[in-house]
């Protein structure tokens, strides 16, 4: 049977531009974290901007991307981003294991740059091993090749600028692309709303990071780290003296269960990019509160204790999963029955609640065409009654009850105006998110089923929120020329 | 023989993949002619570099094999097809993807085309969201999702 699901073709028409979170409340509801122009501020709702947490976040060289409330509010665990210039600074940053196979490569990269040169494309009878063979990452390929560049320029230089287009490439070494980055995991203790001490590193790697969630009920934090196009979920306890892989290769969606021991999690059926995905559930957490050990005998390819397997859908692109404060879990899919008529099933996902033990799946109950074609984008609210729903393709924001499938749109679309930033829940009632504002400009704006919708960012420089929405089209709306 | 069927003879007889004869032609080419074998001594320095590499780092390649199972390096040291393919991703990478790394650039495959709204197909009239539409792809096989056209209308926010 040839799987022809049409996620992966929405996604590829949708581009590379997508909601992403920058919003982050505290479990008290009282503050949030919010990511404005790279930085990280701690605000309140309809207060100022103020100045951004300091303490490494603030530095240039630093980039926060995401992070993850402990369940007391005291801090968080975020995920940033480090250039750096020198790969001596780099191997003392990350684990010797990924530092040596770049050094190696590195040496050898004169070599092969030549060798590429010489070869003037694949030699035709290795097309069909490459097909049967996952390429090297190429995310070390170029920390190989800038690590060679920087020992040296003139002989890297010039064995680059006879490949076709080199010379744009060791145009870029030596600029936007002269500095490694290293990502890391790390702790950041707050109090008084100011960071309290400087962030404790949990993990470094050179691979991406992303995705952060510390579980609700017990000291670790699992993340996505992601290399070869595949991604692995991660987890470790706060003190940093743990860590394991719990998955190899997974879809980049994952959840904590509700009582924070286990995490929820999907795998490809196929390759990397099979939206045909099984839905599971592993332990991750003992008892006492100690990460499970890794077991030979365990029976697993992994020695972790085996996986509940919970279901198999077809997960749109990027996936998405939540778990539900009474165990069940939430997630969007592509209902479709092989074989089909036509073209094939048509694009009309729908939300799915999978039972706790997995023996049962329900469709949340919307009409046709009430929920977006790409339903990637949506979060739940900490009740786990609501869901807010967006898309990438336009600004339109709605509340869906779980219960009903009764969609209400909270704020509708604006023609020419895309969503860029996921809706982020203050409290089971009051869902906070971006829109476009009376001044025309994107504003940050608070929701309630009484309240109605009205800004929270009034006192923010316009320039805050310019990128939480974007404008279609190659002239792009800048608040006040900012 | 053009240069790339001598660079693939060079890399098949390297890895002994070649019959008797066909070695045997190739040596012969290569004793007679200096280009001929100035290309190989470049091709098999490339190679042995890369092979080090692999012999001491396996996971420089993680040449991840879904339905062969083999190892990078056989019991006797030497180097394995899959790891040959893997190295020469790395090739293939360096001469083929140079491209992406100047440029970062992503082409879609699927088309954006602006269509005129459905009137009859459409099921819930006041959906603010984008519609997608499946047709025959006009420029050859296969299909295509485009992009319809959305008139919504913001006063009604009840789409059930």
């Amino acid at each position: 049977m040839k799987k022809t699901f049409l996620f992966p073709l929405i996604a590829l028409l949708l581009g590379g531009c997508l909601p992403e979170a920058r919003i982050w409340w505290a479990p008290d509801s009282q503050q949030a974290a919010v990511l404005s122009e790279g930085a990280l501020y701690l605000v309140k709702p309809d207060g100022g901007l103020g100045d951004p947490l300091s303490g490494g976040t603030a530095d240039k060289t630093v980039t926060p991307t995401a992070l993850s409330w402990l369940p007391d509010g005291s801090g968080f665990v975020l995920c940033r981003e480090r250039k750096v210039a020198s790969w001596e600074e780099v191997a003392k940053l990350i684990p010797a294991a990924e530092a040596a196979p770049i050094e190696m490569l590195s040496h050898a990269m004169p070599a092969l740059l030549e060798g590429a040169g010489k070869l003037d494309g694949r030699p035709t009878e290795a097309e069909a091993l490459l097909t049967s063979v996952v390429s090297g990452d190429s995310g070390d390929f170029f920390n190989a090749l800038l690590l060679a560049y920087q020992t040296n320029k003139p002989l890297v230089g010039n064995l680059l600028r006879k490949l076709p287009k080199g010379a744009e490439l060791a145009d870029d070494l030596n600029g936007d692309s002269s500095r490694f980055t290293v990502y890391e995991v790390c702790l950041l203790h707050i109090k008084a709303g100011r960071e309290d001490g400087v962030p404790i590193s949990l993990a470094r790697s050179l691979c991406a990071m992303s995705q952060p969630g510390v579980s609700p009920k017990n000291p670790a934090v699992a993340w996505l780290q992601s290399k070869k196009k595949q991604s692995s979920i991660e987890v470790a306890t706060l003190d940093g003296k743990e860590h394991l892989t719990v998955c190899a290769s997974a879809k980049p969606a994952f959840d904590w269960s509700a009582d924070g021991r286990a995490l929820i999690f999907a795998t490809p059926v196929g390759g990397n990019g099979d939206s045909l995905a099984r839905i599971q559930k592993t332990t991750v957490i003992q008892e006492s509160g100690a990460l499970v050990e890794s077991a030979p005998d365990a029976g697993t390819p992994n020695g972790l204790p085996a996986s509940v397997e919970m279901g198999m859908a077809i997960l749109p692109d990027p996936p998405r999963l939540q778990a539900l404060p009474d165990g069940r879990v939430l997630f969007s899919s592509l209902p479709a029955t092989l074989p089909a008529p036509g073209s094939g099933p048509g694009i009309d996902p729908r939300l799915y609640v999978l039972s706790t033990d997995g023996g049962k799946i329900e469709t949340v109950a919307t009409a046709p065409g009430a929920l977006p074609a790409n339903l990637s984008f949506f979060t739940s609210s900490p009740d786990g009654k609501l869901a807010a729903v967006v898309e990438s393709g336009n600004d339109a924001v709605a509340v869906v009850d779980l219960a009903s499938g009764a969609v209400e749109v909270i704020s509708p679309s604006h023609s020419g105006w895309q969503c860029r930033t996921m809706p982020a829940w203050r409290s089971s009632s009051e869902l906070s998110f971006a829109a476009l504002g009376k001044s025309g400009y994107p504003e940050w704006m608070l929701w309630s089923k009484v309240g109605g919708v009205h800004p929270i960012s009034g006192k923010w420089p316009a320039r805050a929120t310019a990128d939480w929405l974007q404008k279609e089209g190659p002239e792009k709306k800048s608040p006040g020329g900012k | 023989m053009n240069r790339k069927s001598l660079q693939a003879l060079i890399i098949d007889h390297h890895f002994g993949e070649l019959s008797p004869e066909d070695a045997e032609a190739l040596e012969a080419r290569l004793a007679v002619d200096a280009a001929a074998q100035a290309e190989a001594k470049q091709i098999l320095a490339t190679l042995d570099t890369a092979r080090r590499a692999v012999l001491m780092h396996p996971e420089l390649v993680q040449a991840s094999v879904p339905t062969v199972e083999r190892s990078l390096v056989s019991a006797n040291g030497n180097w394995s097809r899959p790891a040959l393919a893997a190295a020469v991703v790395f090739l293939a990478a360096l001469s083929g993807s140079v491209g992406f790394w100047a440029g970062h650039t992503f082409s879609p495959s699927a088309s954006q085309v602006i269509l005129p709204p459905p009137k009859a197909d459409d099921p819930v009239e006041n959906s603010p969201w984008t519609r997608y539409r499946i047709t025959p792809n006009p420029g050859g096989a296969g299909l295509q999702i485009v992009r319809l056209e959305n008139h919504h209308d913001p006063d009604n926010t009840s789409i059930k």
